[in-house]
């Protein structure tokens, strides 16, 4: 009988949401054992694979900056595949994606009013290849949002026309509502049907067939029924465009990504990494698990790595010291330096690359890439 | 009319006492209220024990100036009382001279017990009465009564010229967002700080000015309920401030030569740390929010030859100059503002043959304005500040209302909150404006967390600069 070591995935962000993934699709037990709430609800969902370049100018096709993409040893032929492999398990768990047809990236507008490159786009979120006319619809409360600004930006980047509404809030609604507030009242029958009155009043009077762009408010759960409704009865299509803290867009994926995975089998244990060896992990509590390990534990900003006041950076899940310059800018880049047989390492955690500056999911994909392929036989190998 | 140049507590503290006296008074500021030295500080309101073994004349104007501020300035002084504790390395030899000292300065003492946190070994423990002096409030404050009493008070204006006719100052030049303006003075302060040696070369009169820098810590939370400070000779890292919900370690001592506060050095973060964990051994495991310094204006007296900045007294002295009607005030600290601004308004009040006597020791600082935090919502959720708390400083620039309201100030120093208040701006003063408002004030916030940048906050200025450039979509180029 082949052994059915399951696999112990350290950190439930992207990465290692995406290592646990292409695990239970070649058939291994998984467990995901996590801290926090891993980075999703900050996210808006969207996935860049190289969006800023060296002199952070934005990108149109990351394949022509091949020299700098994260993952040096992957070609074309394997990103591609990659990237079809995220696709299909962000559609399998539940979250359409648009991406461009020429493998380059698409826009996508920031609350600022600022368009942005992104890779692969939500379907609820808007973003195309090229600007276009735009209305904009907001409403009182929704403070991230200015929409003066928001029009302002995005005339003088596209030179294209951004017409706004701005509209008064919902009987009930009170200055302490958050993006949250907003979605569970716009997921309830009561909050659609006035969503749809509110949108239909609003664009009485107008007679173009430009896209109506919203706030990203609209449900957790009914996101895309909402939408897909409203397209119906507006006559033209409704996107968000996303906030922050939270953004829904995140935490949407979020749930369903996990809810997905807890329904085919994997186990999530809420507990904290405090030893990693060859055989398994220990935990925070006391317990242990066995296994054959991936740390996709976010880096510093995960909270995989912790920097103490003498400047001396610690891997929080094996004890091991982290080389650091010291610069701050370098802080982004250090990650696990040797290829250690004992346990791999995906994400942030892995360092070598600068999400920050240049695309966070290309780095979380090319990690992850690289992780599967030196452990080819591991992976492919699957035991029923 | 009384020219004062510095909007610090000096500056504000002599505009106060003049017009008291019923002199009319301007104040100039290069910056906003406290941007210099008195923006920058511990906040304590010394009990004067830190100075018995060394400074006696300093020890006994901190008690006498602690107890009178209680009177006229107690909405923005905490009681928090203080303690003083000797590690066991210091004489017990050294311990009863400081009693003595104490008792000689007449500041009350008693045995304490130590408070939760502290170094266990340390057995001998004070309390007196240091308090904490809420900085910005108190000069807003001042500010107020003098616009109340009829004084102007013009920020954002360089002075750069000081014309005199037949040997006394006559007017005032200064450049302000309008271009050069001039002001008519019958006696000018020089209350500049760290930069009053450069007001006195105006007049080509050098001051006996040397500049000592000092850094500080900004933790999160109420680390301690009092203030606690090292029972020894005045030395660096000696003393934890607690201030509403968070807490100020410092500080150091180093001579130099820019008025400018410059970003603390990581060695001289490493070392303020070092003094702090022997104090409180779990120093390094608390949220730090940020390093920031801030520069004395010490007076050397002639004779003085001492080689570092700590053996300079933290006296202050009141100059004048071959100009007549300019007066200079340099050294100091922030326990003492009012004695020293009484000082100076005598010795103007006196050139200008005004008779009325100080009433600062008596008349108490105006009471804040009942900025009520209403249902509407808020823009800072780590600070609590809503947009109507904002309207009342309105035409302010982004980091000037940080220091009014204290926007920015939380632990997510601006990351949730910077793009809204500018989006506020932007209304008054157009995108391109706000978003240069936006970035000057992104890169003094990152400054001053990169000094410390370590634990949790390490975390946030990751977060920062993610939450930045993906969602916000804020260009990283210089360019633009």
């Amino acid at each position: 009988m082949p052994m059915t070591e399951p696999w112990i995935i350290v950190g439930k962000g992207p990465a290692g949401l995406l290592a646990a993934s292409l695990l239970l699709e070649q058939g291994h037990r998984v467990v995901v054992v996590a801290k926090g709430q891993g980075s999703l609800p900050l996210w808006s969902g969207a996935l860049d694979f190289y969006s800023w370049d060296t002199k952070q100018h934005p990108v149109k096709a990351p394949y022509d900056h091949a020299d700098h993409l994260p993952g040096l040893s992957l070609n074309r032929e394997q990103w591609q595949a990659g990237w079809e492999d995220w696709r299909r398990i962000l559609q399998k768990v539940g979250v359409q994606t648009q991406v461009s047809p020429d493998h380059e990236n698409l826009l996508s507008p920031t609350l600022s009013g600022v368009l942005v490159p992104r890779y692969l786009v939500p379907e609820w979120q808007y973003a195309v290849t090229d600007p276009e006319p735009v209305t904009v619809v907001s409403w009182e409360g929704i403070l991230d949002l200015d929409l003066h600004l928001w029009a302002e930006r995005y005339q003088q980047h596209t030179k294209m026309a951004a017409k706004t509404i701005q509209r008064p809030a919902p009987g009930g609604w009170t200055a302490r509502w958050t993006p949250l507030h907003w979605a569970g009242y716009l997921d309830s029958e009561s909050g659609r049907r006035w969503l749809a009155d509110d949108l239909e009043a609003a664009l009485d009077d107008t007679f173009d067939q430009c896209p109506v762009l919203v706030p990203q408010i609209i449900g957790i759960r009914h996101t895309e029924e909402i939408l897909s409704d409203l397209r119906v009865r507006l006559g033209r299509p409704v996107k968000e465009i996303p906030l922050i803290a939270p953004c829904l867009g995140g935490v949407r994926i979020a749930e369903r990504w996990k809810e997905y995975l807890l329904g085919h089998g994997v186990r999530f244990v809420a507990d904290e990494v405090v030893g990693v060896d060859g055989f398994g992990v220990q935990l925070a509590t006391g317990g242990a698990l066995s296994g054959r390990v991936v740390l996709a534990t976010g880096g510093v900003l995960g909270g995989g790595f912790r920097l103490q006041w003498d400047r001396t950076v610690i891997n929080t899940a094996t004890g091991q010291s982290i080389a650091w310059s010291g610069k701050p800018e370098d802080l982004s880049c250090i990650g696990v330096s040797d290829a250690n047989s004992l346990w791999g390492v995906v994400g942030r955690s892995a360092g070598g690359w600068d999400g920050d500056r240049h695309g966070g999911a290309g780095h979380v994909l090319g990690t992850v890439l690289a992780w599967v392929n030196a452990m080819h036989e591991e992976v492919y190998c699957a035991a029923r | 009319m009384v020219v004062v140049i510095g909007a610090g507590a000096t500056g504000l503290g002599v505009a106060w006492d003049l017009m008291l006296r019923g002199v009319p008074v301007a104040v100039l500021d290069q910056g906003d209220l406290g941007h210099g030295t008195s923006g920058r500080f511990h906040g304590l309101l010394h009990s004067g024990a830190r100075y018995v073994l060394t400074d006696a004349v300093a020890a006994r104007q901190c008690q006498t100036e602690n107890l009178r501020l209680r009177q006229v300035a107690a909405p923005y002084i905490e009681s928090t009382g203080g303690l003083f504790a000797a590690s066991p390395d210091v004489s017990e030899n050294l311990v009863q001279n400081w009693l003595r000292g104490c008792h000689d300065a007449k500041i009350p003492v008693a045995p304490a017990s130590p408070v939760q946190g502290m170094n266990a070994q340390w057995k001998r423990i004070y309390e007196v009465n240091d308090g904490v002096i809420n900085g910005y409030q108190l000069l807003q404050a001042l500010a107020r009564g003098i616009r109340q009493g009829g004084g102007q008070i013009l920020t954002h204006r360089r002075v750069v010229g000081a014309r005199p006719m037949k040997g006394k100052i006559h007017t005032i030049v200064m450049e302000g967002p309008d271009g050069l303006e001039e002001m008519r003075a019958d006696a000018v302060v020089n209350s500049a700080g760290p930069w009053a040696g450069q007001i006195a070369s105006l007049w080509s009169d050098p001051l006996p000015l040397t500049l000592s820098r000092g850094i500080m810590l900004l933790f999160s939370h109420r680390q301690t309920p009092k203030v606690i400070n090292r029972l020894d000779v005045p030395g660096d890292g000696d003393i934890l401030v607690p201030h509403h919900h968070i807490s100020i370690w410092g500080t150091t001592d180093t001579e130099t030569d820019s008025p400018k506060a410059p970003t603390p050095s990581h060695a001289e973060v490493a070392h303020l740390m070092e003094r702090g964990l022997a104090m409180f051994p779990d120093m390094g495991e608390w949220r730090v929010l940020r390093s920031f310094s801030g520069v004395r204006p010490l007076y050397r007296a002639p004779g003085n030859l001492a080689r570092e900045t700590r053996h300079i007294s933290r006296d202050f002295v009141v100059l004048d100059h071959p100009l007549k009607g300019a007066f200079s005030v340099i050294g100091g600290k922030w326990t003492t503002y009012r004695l020293m601004a009484e000082q100076v308004a005598d010795r103007v009040a006196a050139y200008l043959h005004y008779a009325t006597p100080c009433q600062t020791g008596a008349v108490p600082l105006p009471l804040a304005n009942a900025v009520g935090v209403g249902a509407d919502p808020l823009l800072c959720e780590c600070e609590s500040v809503s947009k109507s708390q904002l309207r009342a400083f309105e035409g302010l620039s982004l980091s000037d209302l940080r220091t009014r309201t204290w926007f920015g100030m939380g632990p997510c120093q601006g990351t949730f909150c910077g793009h809204r208040v500018m989006q506020w701006r932007s209304h008054q003063i157009g995108e391109e404006a706000a978003s240069k408002e936006l970035a000057a004030f992104r890169e003094e916030r990152e400054r001053g967390m990169c000094a410390a940048l370590w634990g949790d906050n390490a975390v946030e200025w990751l977060l920062q600069r993610n939450i930045r450039f993906q969602s916000l979509g804020e260009s990283q180029r210089a360019d633009d």
